[in-house]
C-alpha cells in the first residue's frame, strides 16, 4: 500500500458517532422545526411528482408521445423473432433468409393479451400497437418515426440506450444470437412432435436456455415457422399468424415524412431507466387509475393496456405540457426498466395485489438485482428496502 | 440515490417518517464529517442540527439534482466554517483538549473506533490548514469529488488537487514526528505543544 493510500485509510477510520442522548435530542428538536414549519405552513402545496424527475432535452410534444414511444419500443426485448434463431436449422433458414416478414405478437396470454401487427422489411419495422398507433423503427440508425393521424403529427426519434445497443442490426443480431446458441450445446433442443394449429400440422421445437424457453411450431412439411412461443420467465410471448418474403408495399416502413404532417424531431433518451421510473409507473397507478389500490397484476400485458389510459389521465392533469412530457418520460422509462427485468429472466415479483397505496408495511413490489445477493423491496408507501433472501416478506 | 429521491419526495409530501429516515440515514457520516472538520468534535452535534433544521426549513423549495448526501455534506462544511470562523475569533478551547474528550466514552460524539492511533490521526488532522483540511475530509468522508469541493471553496480543481496532496503529506508528516506541531494551544492556561508517537508507519 502506498504511504498516501494509509494516510487516506488512517483518516477514513476517523468516524464518530453521536451517543444515544445526541441522537434523540438532534432528531427531537429536528421533528420540532418540521411541526413549527407545518403549523405556518399557508396552504398545503402538494408536490408534483415530475420534480423528481431528471430533466430531459425534450421540451413541447406531449407526455402521450413519450408513453407510446416507450411502449413500442419496449417491444424490442420481446418484439422480434429473435427466438426463433435456435440451432435447427432448417426451422431457422426462413428467419434468417427472408427480407421480408408480417407477423402478429400476442403479449401475454393468447386469450387475454394485447396483439401488435409487425411489418419487417430489412432492417425496418413497422408496428401497430392497439390505441396506440404505429411507428417505423429503423433498426439499422436506431430511429423511430411515428405518425399520428389525428393530429397529422409526425416525430422523428434518435433512441438512446439499450435499444441502440441491442438492436442496432435486425439480422445481425439473429445470427449472433444463431452463434451464441451454437456455442452452448448444454442448451437441449427437444422435439414436442406433432399438432394441429390453425389448420396446419405442425412440428415442434422446444429450446430451454438459463433464461428462456423457446418453443418453434413449423409447417410439418415445409419446415416454416409457423408460431413461436416466447416464455421468459413468467412472461410469454406468443408470434403467429407468421408470413415470410410476402410483397410488401415499401412505403409503409419508409422513413419519409408524408404531406400534410407536421414534424418534430427529438431525442429520447432511455438510457437511465432505473427502479425509480418503475415506482413512478406504479405510484400514479394506483394514485390516478385505481382510485389509490395497486393493480391485481403487472406484467407486460398489462403494461401495454394500461399505457393508453396512463397516456389519458396524464393530459387531464394540470401541469404544463413540460411536466407532462417529463412525467411520460419518467413513465416511459418505467415500461424499459420492468421489461428488462422480465424480458432478462430475472428473479422479481409483483405481490401488489389488495394492497393500498400508502401502506408502508406491505410490499408490492420485489425484485434481485443482477449479481445482488439481497433483494429490493418496494412497499405500498413507495419506500424501498434492501433484504436479504431470508427477510423477504411473506 | 434512487432511494433519496424517493424520501425526499415523500417528505415533501409531508411524511415524517422519510424525514426520520434522511436523518438516521446520514447522521453519522454528517457527524463525522463535523467532528473532523471542527476542532472541538462535540460542536458536531450543534452543526448537525442546524443543517436538518434548515433543511426543514427550506424543504419546499428544494429540488434534488444530484447526491442528497453531498448537498447535506456541503451545508455541513458550509456551517464548520462559519463556525471557525467564530471559533478563531473567541478560541477558548484548547486542541488538546477537544481531542481528549473525544475519547471520552461518556461525551456526546464519540469516535465508533477509539483508539490511541486514531486519536493522534484526529489530533493531527486539526492541524492542518482549515482549507487543507476540508479538502481531506469532503473527499474522504463527504463523499465529494474535486470538481464539488472546488465550487464550494471557490477555487480550481487543480487549487483543490494540491490541497489534497499537500494535506495528506502534512497529515503523514505530522503522524511519522517528521514535523512538530507550529501552533501550541492551551490547557489550563499553560502553553503545550502536542506528542505524537514518532516513526509510526503511516
Amino acid at each position: 500500500m502506498r504511504p498516501t493510500e494509509r494516510t487516506e485509510k488512517s483518516v477514513k477510520k476517523l468516524r464518530y458517532k453521536p451517543s444515544a442522548e445526541v441522537h434523540n435530542r438532534v432528531l427531537t428538536n429536528v421533528m420540532q422545526a418540521l411541526e413549527k414549519r407545518e403549523k405556518h405552513k399557508s396552504a398545503e402545496v402538494q408536490p408534483s411528482i415530475w420534480r423528481i424527475i431528471m430533466k430531459s432535452k425534450i421540451t413541447k410534444f406531449a407526455a402521450a408521445a413519450a408513453i407510446i414511444m416507450a411502449a413500442l419500443i419496449a417491444f424490442h426485448f420481446v418484439g422480434n423473432p429473435f427466438g426463433a434463431a435456435v440451432t435447427f436449422a432448417k426451422v431457422i433458414q426462413p428467419i434468417l433468409n427472408a427480407r421480408t416478414i408480417v407477423l402478429d405478437l400476442v403479449v401475454g396470454s393468447e386469450e387475454t393479451g394485447l396483439v401488435v401487427h409487425d411489418i419487417v422489411v430489412g432492417s425496418k419495422i413497422r408496428r401497430t400497437l392497439p390505441n396506440m398507433g404505429h411507428a417505423i423503427i429503423d433498426l439499422d440508425n436506431a430511429r423511430l418515426l411515428r405518425l399520428d393521424p389525428l393530429d397529422k403529427s409526425a416525430v422523428y426519434i434518435n433512441i438512446q440506450g439499450p435499444f441502440q445497443k441491442w438492436a442496432k442490426n435486425y439480422l445481425g443480431l439473429v445470427r449472433d444470437i444463431v452463434a451464441d446458441m451454437e456455442n452452448h450445446p448444454e442448451w437441449p433442443v427437444q422435439e414436442l412432435g406433432q399438432r394441429w394449429i390453425d389448420g396446419q400440422r405442425a412440428v415442434g421445437f422446444l429450446l430451454s436456455g438459463p433464461k428462456i424457453k423457446l418453443t418453434i411450431w413449423a409447417d410439418a412439411e415445409t419446415a416454416v415457422p409457423i408460431r413461436i412461443e416466447i416464455l421468459t420467465g413468467r412472461s410469454q410471448t406468443i408470434i403467429k399468424n407468421i408470413e415470410f418474403d410476402v410483397p410488401v408495399d415499401e412505403s409503409l416502413v419508409s422513413m419519409d415524412i408524408p404531406d400534410g404532417y407536421t414534424l418534430h424531431e427529438k431525442e429520447l433518451d432511455y438510457t437511465d431507466f432505473n427502479e425509480q421510473d418503475f415506482i413512478i409507473v406504479l405510484q400514479f397507478w394506483a394514485e390516478h387509475i385505481l382510485g389509490g389500490n395497486f393493480p391485481d397484476s403487472v406484467s407486460g400485458e398489462d403494461i401495454l393496456k394500461v399505457a393508453p389510459v396512463l397516456r389519458q389521465k396524464i393530459d387531464q392533469l394540470n401541469i404544463s405540457d413540460e411536466e407532462k412530457m417529463q412525467l411520460g418520460m419518467a413513465m416511459g422509462r418505467g415500461f424499459m426498466f420492468f421489461r428488462q427485468l422480465e424480458m432478462s429472466g430475472a428473479d422479481w415479483h409483483y405481490v401488489g395485489k389488495g394492497v393500498e397505496f400508502g401502506d408502508a408495511n406491505t410490499a408490492v413490489f420485489l425484485y434481485r438485482p443482477k449479481s445482488s445477493a439481497n433483494y429490493r423491496v418496494i412497499y405500498g408507501d413507495l419506500s424501498v428496502k434492501d433484504a436479504a433472501p431470508s427477510d423477504l416478506p411473506k | 440515490m434512487l432511494e433519496d429521491s424517493i424520501l425526499v419526495w415523500r417528505f415533501k409530501r409531508g411524511s415524517k417518517e422519510a424525514l426520520c429516515r434522511i436523518y438516521e440515514k446520514y447522521e453519522s457520516d454528517l457527524l463525522t464529517l463535523a467532528a473532523n472538520l471542527l476542532s472541538e468534535p462535540n460542536t458536531a452535534e450543534d452543526v448537525l442540527q442546524e443543517v436538518f433544521v434548515r433543511f426543514v426549513e427550506s424543504i419546499d423549495k428544494f429540488e434534488l439534482r444530484g447526491s442528497l448526501k453531498a448537498y447535506l455534506a456541503t451545508c455541513v462544511a458550509n456551517r464548520c466554517r462559519d463556525c471557525t470562523r467564530k471559533s478563531q475569533r473567541h478560541r477558548t478551547i484548547a486542541i488538546d483538549e477537544a481531542a481528549q474528550t473525544v475519547s471520552d466514552e461518556n461525551t456526546p460524539v464519540q469516535l465508533v473506533i477509539n483508539s490511541e492511533e486514531l486519536q493522534s490521526v484526529s489530533r493531527a488532522l486539526i492541524e492542518l490548514p482549515y482549507e487543507q483540511r476540508e479538502v481531506v475530509v469532503l473527499h474522504l468522508h463527504g463523499d465529494l469529488k474535486f470538481k464539488a469541493i472546488a465550487e464550494l471553496q471557490q477555487v480550481t480543481i487543480k487549487t483543490v488537487q494540491s490541497r489534497y496532496r499537500y494535506g495528506l503529506n502534512k497529515l503523514r508528516s505530522i503522524l511519522n514526528g517528521e514535523v512538530n506541531p507550529v501552533r501550541k494551544s492551551t490547557k489550563n492556561g499553560v502553553a503545550t505543544q502536542h506528542k505524537y508517537n514518532s516513526k509510526r508507519d503511516f
